[in-house]
């Protein structure tokens, strides 16, 4: 159970921050869990670039190359904490609080009638891969806002990746990143994925997985050599099996999926970094929180899909953090009264 | 002129680790700037001229003909003079003592020339060595030209036993960074320790000449290097982060020599590291170690900066980086340059020690470490250290360090290991060019783990 920090208070509204038991305001009771309010703070909430005062010790001199100047620490990047907002897609990236810089990416677009979205997550091991996962998902979401075209998206993406520089590495891989791209009308949503990032369907109460995982845990499922929760609980379950980079089998190409929409929801695109602390969907549905698909406690109205995204990478920081979390949102149908007659953006 | 720097390291560190390592490869080009042989150059050849050079005779001519045969070559325009050392000290060319004056250089041309050849040929071995001695009058010579790129060589058979130890480490303290200076030992009965200290401390070069018919070769090779050089004072600024050391920073190639002491502050984060006079078409590698507060998983700090400092002017630099992971996938990996000077500094260490257990008449210690130096050398494909060591020990299997002690080793092939022991060679492989990366495997293996991507 988390509680939406930008939100404030769920019951008054006030200002709160991560670690607090109570309102101070109100009084009501906030139900964080027991992480340091600095740690989960000092991730979620990056400052802005501008910013020289190093919020690791305080130094407010000249920074040394993006490192403060006085400890060394990183300063924070403007890809640490990402957030976008068009009308009808929303979402958020963020470093998360055990890796050192956010190697997660995110797109979207909104067409007339239709939505892109896209997550990639770069291979920790590989060389830049935060550079891979960004060129994958612009070079896609470029295709994909002029034609429904999955194949000619991800030649698209894979075309990027393998054009970015780096310096070879003996023992990393050249840059590397997962793959997820949704197309999304109000009658179906076609996706397209390489690797790890899930799409989830959901409606109040409900959290269903769309998409299956490239990874060691779902190929055991799969071929029925161990059960979901055996497999889940080796120390391999997510090693991932395919991938997107120079290295990677030519012949790979991203499974498609066809969901034909079945009525009123919110579709997620998430990366690992949240799905590690949601495995089982009612987990998912209780980060998300009460209500229709999402609401503040005590109150009717649903989250605005922003919200939702913040409040889920939240939840995965209070768990640890331990990877980069990416949370895309999307309302269906799409003509809903806040997009109905918008032009595309 | 230009300069490049690059960082080998892996800066991925498992979670409590504090100790940072990184190598760092500086290469210098003739850029579109100023040419190499712009600046200014002063030479001062220092001979030994104490008794024993006439014992037997072969040094002391060889010496007056390596010595006539290198200023007769001397390019116009340089600024050179002659030294001759025994207890005392004279500067015989330019003779001012004849006239009075103070010590100084001259500049090249056909006449100077041909007198400090004629000089050369007329010197007489007399007297005893005082080494410290040379070297101040030698600073002395110097002084006139602060800016230009000054070298001195340094050319005795024997001990510095004219005068106290002290006279030449005090002597050395003045000559820091107003000069600097190679040094060569002829013969054997000359200290290693000793002329290593000069080079060490005077940014040069030490080594053996066991035959006095190779002084002649050794003086030109001498005054090549030195006309190359195009910058005078080169240093390595290292910035690092508050709480933070620098627990060592070693030249590794082509030769190791701890650079740790000789740091100058600049301002509490930073020191000056002086590296001397570079030519335009140099490389040298750099180890350097930090120890840096620890950091929590998901940090990353920036361990050190490392500046190139020309006339005080930063031209290139490189960043030595500190991140904290539990992906052991990421942190357990060695850089392979890190691990390539940690063995040759531990090879340096090893042929160190088995020498002087050998002096001790300590054979046990003395087989075991020369047996893993030979191991080392031949792991790291240091052929030049192979050779040299088997001069001293016969190799029954190199690979495992099995290895006996010669008996009647010569005395110079005992001090050629000694003093070529911190010759380094660089890592082999080269890393792979990407647009010649070969096909990829059916199945490459998962790249990551732990958490998936």
């Amino acid at each position: 159970m988390a509680v939406d920090v930008a939100a404030g208070c769920p019951v008054c509204g006030e200002p709160i921050v991560v670690g607090d038991k109570f309102c101070e305001a109100c009084g009501s009771e906030l139900p964080f869990s027991g992480v340091p309010a600095a740690v989960v703070e000092a991730s979620v909430e990056a400052l802005p670039v501008t910013a020289v005062r190093c919020p690791s010790c305080g130094n407010e001199g000249e920074p040394v190359e993006g490192y403060c100047g006085s400890c060394g620490m990183r300063l924070p990047a403007p890809r640490d904490h990402v957030e976008q907002e068009l009308l009808g897609v929303a979402g958020v990236t963020d470093k998360g609080i055990r890796h050192h810089r956010n190697e997660d990416a995110m797109a979207m677009f909104v067409g007339d009638g239709f939505v892109v979205a896209l997550v990639c997550d770069g291979v920790s091991t590989t060389i830049n891969p935060d550079v891979a996962s960004q060129a994958a998902s612009d070079a896609a979401c470029a295709v994909l806002a002029e034609r429904p075209d999955h194949d000619a998206a991800y030649d698209a993406a894979r075309t990027a990746v393998l054009a970015t520089q780096y310096q070879p590495h003996a023992e990393l891989g050249p840059p590397s990143c997962t793959y997820l791209a949704a197309v999304i009308t109000d009658e179906r949503v076609t996706f397209a994925t390489l690797g790890d990032c899930r799409s989830y369907w959901v409606t109040p109460g409900h959290a269903t997985q769309i998409t299956v995982d490239d990874s060691w845990a779902e190929m055991q499922i799969a071929s029925g050599a161990m059960s979901r929760a055996d497999a889940y609980a080796h120390p391999n379950a997510h090693v991932i099996t395919r991938w997107l980079a120079n290295d990677a089998d030519p012949t790979w190409r991203p499974t498609i999926v066809d969901f034909p929409v079945p009525g009123p929801g919110r579709l997620l695109l998430v990366s690992d970094g949240l799905w590690n602390y949601t495995i089982e969907p009612a987990t998912l549905v209780a980060a998300i929180g009460q209500g229709p698909t999402g609401t503040r406690s005590g109150v009717e109205e649903p989250l605005e899909r922003l919200e939702l995204a913040r409040r889920l990478v939240t939840f995965a920081n209070t768990c640890g953090g331990s990877d980069n979390i990416t949370v895309v949102v999307v309302d269906l149908p799409l003509t809903d009264p806040s997009l109905k007659g918008s032009p595309a953006s | 002129m230009n300069f490049s720097a690059s960082t080998y390291q892996n800066e991925f560190l498992p979670a409590d680790a504090t100790e940072v390592h990184a190598v760092v490869t500086v290469t210098s080009g003739n850029g579109d700037s100023a040419p190499a042989g712009a600046a200014e150059k002063a030479v001062v050849l220092i001979v030994d001229t104490s008794g024993s050079m006439g014992q037997p005779g072969t040094k002391i001519r060889a010496a007056r003909q390596a010595l006539a045969a290198s200023v007769e070559e001397l390019p116009d325009g340089v600024w050179f003079a002659v030294i001759s050392g025994n207890h005392e000290a004279m500067c015989v060319y330019p003779p001012t003592f004849a006239t009075g004056e103070p010590p100084s250089l001259v500049r090249a041309d056909a006449r100077t020339r041909a007198e400090a050849g004629e000089v050369a040929r007329q010197l007489r071995p007399e007297g005893g060595t005082a080494i410290g001695t040379w070297l101040d009058l030698a600073r002395d010579v110097f002084s006139g030209h602060p800016e230009a790129i000054k070298l001195a060589y340094l050319l005795t058979d024997g001990r510095n036993e004219s005068e106290p130890h002290e006279n030449l480490e005090a002597a050395l303290r003045r000559c820091t960074g107003v000069f600097q200076c190679d040094a060569r030992g002829v013969g054997s009965d000359w200290e290693v320790s000793e002329l290593r200290l000069v080079t060490s401390t005077l940014l040069g070069e030490v080594d053996i000449i066991a035959d006095p018919d190779e002084m002649d070769d050794d003086f030109r090779a001498f005054l090549e290097r030195a006309l190359g050089k195009a910058v005078a004072d080169v240093r390595l600024r290292i910035w690092a982060p508050q709480g933070s050391t620098v627990k060592f920073l070693r030249q590794v190639a082509p030769a190791i020599d701890d650079l740790t002491a000789k740091a100058i502050p600049v301002n509490p984060l930073t020191g000056d590291f002086p590296t001397g006079a570079w030519a335009g078409d140099e490389s040298r590698d750099y180890h350097l170690s930090v120890n840096v507060p620890v950091g929590k998983v998901g940090d990353e700090k920036l361990a050190a900066r490392v500046s190139l400092v020309v006339d005080d002017q930063p031209v290139s630099q490189a960043l030595v980086k500190a991140i904290w992971t539990d992906d052991e996938a990421l942190s357990a990996r060695i850089s392979p340059q890190v691990a390539h000077y940690t063995g040759q500094a531990e090879l340096a260490v090893a042929i160190h020690e088995g020498l002087e257990a050998r002096k001790q008449g300590d054979n046990d210690t003395a087989t075991v470490r020369l047996g893993r130096a030979v191991q080392l050398a031949h792991e790291s494909g240091n052929e030049g250290t192979v050779k040299l060591l088997q001069k001293v020990v016969e190799v029954d299997d190199a690979a495992t360090g099995t290895v006996r002690l010669k008996r009647g080793v010569a005395a110079v092939d005992e001090m050629a290991l000694d003093t070529r022991s911190t010759r380094t060679v660089r890592v082999t492989a080269k890393p792979q060019d990407p647009s010649t990366t070969p096909p990829t495997e059916p199945t490459p293996p998962a790249p990551a783990s732990g958490p998936g991507a």
